[in-house]
């Protein structure tokens, strides 16, 4: 079971995006679990994740959270805007196999 | 046809390009940089905790005076005890935000974040004189010591927002300097950390002490008199058509340009909504035109950018991805949520979607300012919850005002208007791609 945890604004626009990944990871018989949060959750919310994906809207704010994330050391990204969607869900799970294998 | 020239003409697309250039590079870094600024920050975290108190509190105020004349009728003889809630929430915010931007501040220090919320909140406090009221004007006995609260509610933003921050600045300083009482091993954390906080609080109680009670400097009056112009300045359509510039400009970008602009911003817009609900509760005409909910309901309709005429537009759209992205979008829309379509249009950094991006808004705003000004529409004065349906929150922000839920759908209208020849444009030249996409394969 991979733990995703999904950083946005304020943790709305990401709970859109969390039917995607589920949807693309049954297709794909993954396992996976998806939690969204806002910005200010981060902190309490990165020990229970295995990765850590950001929302690009927030992305001015990256370094703040790549250094919350290194702290508890989780592999973060930035969500490319193309995959930030209702049709994301592929790109994502791309996204997230790519960090934990290089992690 | 407005749409041929925006594709065929190079000029027009290319100044569009070069101002998109011109925001992610010279204008976003600096904005982004002073929207992740501490103090900022804090301030942001302190005054956004106090929402759900503020929403839920405005709502008393719908409640003794409801749109119906025989329901408000019925409850004018409770109007007082009704608004009980109200008084203590949204008249208290600056109390509450003072706790919330000390203990924010504190924390990106690395600094406890209790007792700092409560040093903060102690010195806020300070700033206001205890009156003893020992016997009522009628003669009978009177409720003794009490807090003048009339500085606590969103005029007092600011005062709360200088002094809890100056607070943690000082027991920072203080600290830097070891000056503490340090425990020794084995003392509970938590009765270490009191201690830790005991000179930074006495220097804090008596410096704003000393200030306010001894040299008898009103600093909640200074503070306020020092914001007003500021104030003043933002209740006008300028104050409405800058924030909202800035905000489209920065997400045309890609840039969460609410999150940027609003914490700047927002005292001010919670000093204006806290005058408007304040007049309301005392049955006066409302002074103020531009609380934060004159964006929310009448220029962010389906989110920044009035995306909720574009999504009406994608729902019946000849491009099969247009369309099957604004059918997934519509709900999300309906509840002012709209990555999905600043991304998955995208907007962000398209030349051409970006124009009624920014247009389109500003139309409404201009429109619902003038349409306040004159008294054709009421002004707001309740904090309904962001996700709430444009027309509902209008009607409610509003106090019940049917003609606001209509100025709602008008702006949505002329939304759709402004964004219908660059829809189309942009919808050709999807159409065209997809077309050639299909040839060579």
């Amino acid at each position: 079971m991979v733990r995703i945890l999904l950083v946005c604004s304020a943790g709305m626009s990401t709970s859109i995006l969390i039917r995607a990944v589920e949807k693309e990871a049954v297709a794909r018989g993954q396992q996976v679990s998806v939690r969204a949060v806002g910005t200010t959750e981060l902190e309490s919310a990165v020990g229970d994740a295995d990765v850590v994906l950001v929302a690009p809207q927030v992305r001015h704010r990256f370094p703040q959270f790549a250094e919350i994330a290194r702290a508890a050391g989780k592999p973060i990204a930035l969500i490319e805007p193309k995959a930030y969607g209702p049709f994301g869900g592929p790109a994502i799970l791309d996204q997230v196999a790519q960090l934990l294998s290089g992690s | 046809m407005l749409h041929r020239p925006i594709l065929s003409k190079r000029g027009e697309t290319g100044m569009m390009e070069r101002l998109l250039a011109w925001v992610e590079r010279t204008l976003m870094p600096p904005m982004a940089k002073l929207g992740e600024q501490r103090h900022i920050r804090a301030v942001r975290d302190g005054v956004v905790a106090t929402l759900p108190l503020v929403i839920v509190g405005s709502f008393f105020l719908l409640i003794a005076f409801p749109p119906v004349p025989a329901w408000a009728k019925a409850m004018e003889p409770h109007v007082a005890k009704i608004l009980i809630p109200f008084r203590l929430t949204v008249g208290l915010m600056a109390l509450y935000a003072s706790f919330g931007m000390a203990f924010s501040l504190a924390r990106s220090y690395g600094m406890d974040g209790l007792t700092s919320g409560i040093l903060g909140m102690g010195a806020f406090i300070l700033t206001t004189l205890p009156q003893n009221i020992a016997q009522l004007a009628d003669g009978s006995p009177g409720p003794g010591w009490v807090l003048p609260f009339a500085n606590w509610g969103g005029q007092g933003l600011f005062t709360a927002m200088l002094v809890s921050l100056l607070s943690v600045e000082i027991a920072r300083f203080l600290y830097s300097r070891k000056l503490m009482f340090r425990m020794p091993e084995g003392v509970p954390p938590a009765v270490a950390r009191s201690f830790e906080a005991l000179i930074p609080g006495s220097v804090v109680v008596t410096l704003v002490w000393l200030v306010r009670g001894l040299l008898n400097f009103d600093i909640q009056s200074a503070i306020m008199n020092l914001f007003k112009p500021l104030v003043v300045a933002s209740d006008s359509l300028a104050g409405a058509l800058i924030p909202i510039l800035l905000v489209t400009l920065l997400w045309s970008a890609g840039i969460h340009g609410v999150s940027v602009v609003g914490p700047v911003a927002r005292p001010i817009w919670y000093a204006l909504f806290e005058a408007n609900a304040a007049a309301a509760a005392a049955g006066q005409p409302l002074p103020h035109i531009v609380p934060e909910q004159f964006f929310q309901w009448f220029v962010w309709i389906g989110g920044s950018g009035m995306t909720l005429s574009l999504v009406l537009l994608m729902v019946f759209s000849r491009s099969d991805y247009l369309r099957k992205l604004g059918r997934a979008s519509l709900l999300p829309g309906i509840a002012n949520i709209n990555e999905p379509i600043i991304f998955g249009t995208p907007i962000v950094m398209n030349p051409v979607l970006a124009i009624p991006f920014i247009l389109a808004p500003m139309a409404a705003g201009t429109v619902t300012y003038f349409a306040m000004k004159v008294g054709l529409v009421g002004r707001p004065f309740i904090a309904p919850p962001w996700t709430l349906p444009g027309p509902i929150g209008a009607y409610l922000a509003t106090g019940g005002d049917w003609r606001a839920a209509a100025l709602n759908l008008f702006n949505v209208f002329l939304g759709v208007l402004i964004y219908w020849p660059f829809f189309r444009a942009y919808e050709r030249r999807l159409e065209a791609e997809a077309e050639a996409k299909n040839r060579t394969a």
